[in-house]
């Protein structure tokens, strides 16, 4: 595979995309072994015991944006000696568990020790709201609530810790508010389907909602949060869409530095770009180039070459990644 | 990109290894040929009035003000705005001197206190940079008809735009007196808008009918050939 014209070209195909992707979510598990490894010789071994069972059970699980970000916290608590902090994570692994249950239709019918919590199940889509769950031959009881599902777009404006470090940087929206963005989404993969059917069947992230300045438009994409778009919502479809290929380019250069081990070279200095202030490194431009890049190589889609020079003026400014 | 891409394989940032050269080379060879009157270039005149038109304004656009534009747009957000009121507008502002330092304030004030000078100089205008306001104007907000010409401490104004796309409302009037309007424009994001004013030079600015916001930069500039 050449990743560079097989990965960036708004058409590409999706298979060396997903591949990609896959390749990706599959070093996190592995990543996942090594932390339970890492437990068991530590002073954390019943932890450690707990993500054997549910590598064994449901390794899937560990793929989920959520258990990134939560085995990186756990690995921050311990380097830093923060005994309560990996603690409250320890509790936390709780719903990873009930998500394994369910992935592999076995059962669970533990402590749920989330009280008054709306939890997301990760990896299954699957709320637990105030009852504390219990899973029978893979199924759910009480019957749970779903976080919206658009083909292959999750939005999540539940799990806060999917919010990472960009947190102090959004306003981020309720969790109350998902449906309306799951719409957005669906006619934004309709409007792709015409005008770039191979972006709307290798798209597959998880969207948690932010709200824009001023009532402009946010999307960004952050390597410490894998599977996850950030992104602002009350936006026309062919500037929704604009803003998903943007990122997703982002998104397939962070997992191939990170995962197949493409390297960006650092440069020799920095030059100034027209989509971002102040000078930028290479690996920065690369991003931008890669990302605005897409209206480029859009033979064939021309609408979308339009919306996407429209909308790129606003990613412009707003983009945390080019 | 096409900019970019060029300084890139020119060696801007150093030598590129060939794999990406090569990615950047059809990267750039697929954006075709621009289409004539589309290359952007550092300021030009877009637009500007006509020897009947009571005062002189131009219209700008180039490289330059658009990455002002965006440089302003990352400062401003999250500042802390003031509400504005007088007897004929409502609006928020802050002083640019207030925010920064950083780098992209300094690409702001830079545009305006050098770039955008040297582009007034070759219409012949020498000016010299007073200050910088930005303004943000939300729903319902305005700006009522004035001419800029009471205020004696500049001579000249330029009205850089900070609004990404569309919104409705807040169009900029240009009259000829204080009755009516005869010219509407909204500078788009990146726009410079520049204005001379003299005692016809009404102008204002519409009600903001659009729960996104208004956003400008404005330079007040003095004319140094009258302050010498």
């Amino acid at each position: 595979m050449n990743f560079w014209t097989d990965c960036f070209a708004l058409d590409a195909e999706p298979e060396a995309v997903l591949a990609l992707f896959d390749h990706y979510a599959g070093r996190r598990r592995v990543a996942a072994r090594k932390l339970s490894c890492g437990l068991n010789g530590s002073g954390a071994a019943e932890l450690g015991g707990r993500l054997d069972r549910l590598l064994d059970l449901a390794p899937e699980v560990l793929e989920a944006p959520a258990a990134w970000q939560w085995s990186q916290e756990l690995l921050r608590t311990a380097r830093l000696g923060d005994t309560a902090g990996f603690h409250a994570l320890e509790r936390q692994f709780t719903r990873f568990e009930v998500a394994g249950a369910v992935l592999s239709s076995t059962g669970w019918d533990g402590r749920w020790p989330f009280a008054n919590e709306v939890v997301v199940l990760p990896g299954t889509g699957h709320l637990v709201h105030d009852e504390a769950p219990v899973v029978v031959a893979g199924e759910l009881s009480p019957v749970a609530a779903r976080l919206p599902l658009t083909r292959g777009l999750t939005v999540d404006a539940v799990d806060l810790c999917l919010r990472g470090r960009s947190a102090p940087r959004f306003t981020f929206v309720g969790s109350d508010a998902g449906e309306g963005f799951a719409a957005e989404l669906a006619a934004a993969l309709q409007l792709a389907d015409l005008v770039a059917p191979t972006l709307s069947t290798r798209l597959r992230t998880t969207v948690v909602p932010v709200h824009a300045p001023y009532g402009w438009v946010e999307a960004a994409t952050d390597e410490q949060t894998p599977g996850v778009t950030y992104c602002s919502f009350g936006r026309s479809s062919s500037d929704l869409l604009a803003a998903l290929a943007h990122e997703e380019s982002h998104a397939i250069l962070n997992a191939a530095t990170l995962s197949i081990g493409l390297s960006l070279p650092i440069g020799d200095g920095l030059m100034d770009v027209p989509w971002k202030p102040g000078p930028r490194p290479l690996p920065a431009v690369i991003h931008g180039l890669a990302a605005f890049g897409r209206a480029s190589t859009s033979d064939g889609a021309p609408s979308l070459s339009a919306f996407q020079t429209k909308g790129s003026c606003d990613r412009a400014i707003s983009n945390r990644s080019g | 990109m096409r900019d970019v891409s060029k300084r890139l394989l020119g060696g801007a940032v150093g030598t590129l290894r060939p794999d990406i050269a090569e990615w950047v080379e059809r990267n750039e060879a697929a954006l075709g040929e621009p289409a004539e009157g589309t290359e952007i270039r550092p300021l030009d005149v877009i637009a500007q009035s006509t020897s009947a038109f009571p005062y002189r304004w131009w219209l700008l656009r180039g490289g330059a003000s658009v990455r002002a534009a965006a440089a302003a747009f990352h400062v401003l957000q999250g500042a802390s705005w003031h509400r504005h009121t007088t007897d004929f507008s409502v609006q928020d502002a802050l002083n640019l001197a207030d925010l920064g330092p950083g780098s992209a304030h300094e690409s702001v004030m830079t545009f305006f206190a050098a770039a955008l000078p040297a582009a007034m100089h070759g219409l012949g205008l020498g000016v010299q940079l007073q200050d910088v306001v930005a303004h943000r104007l939300r729903r319902g907000d305005r700006v009522g008809p004035h001419n800029d010409a009471e205020q004696r401490r500049f001579h000249v104004r330029a009205v850089l735009g900070l609004t990404p796309g569309d919104i409705a409302g807040g169009q900029l009037r240009l009259c000829g007196d204080s009755s009516g309007a005869s010219l509407s424009v909204l500078p788009g994001f990146g726009d410079v808008f520049v204005i001379e004013p003299n005692a016809r030079s009404y102008h204002e600015v519409e009600a903001v009918r659009d729960e996104r916001c208004r956003l400008s930069a404005v330079g007040s500039y003095s004319d140094l050939s009258r302050t010498v």
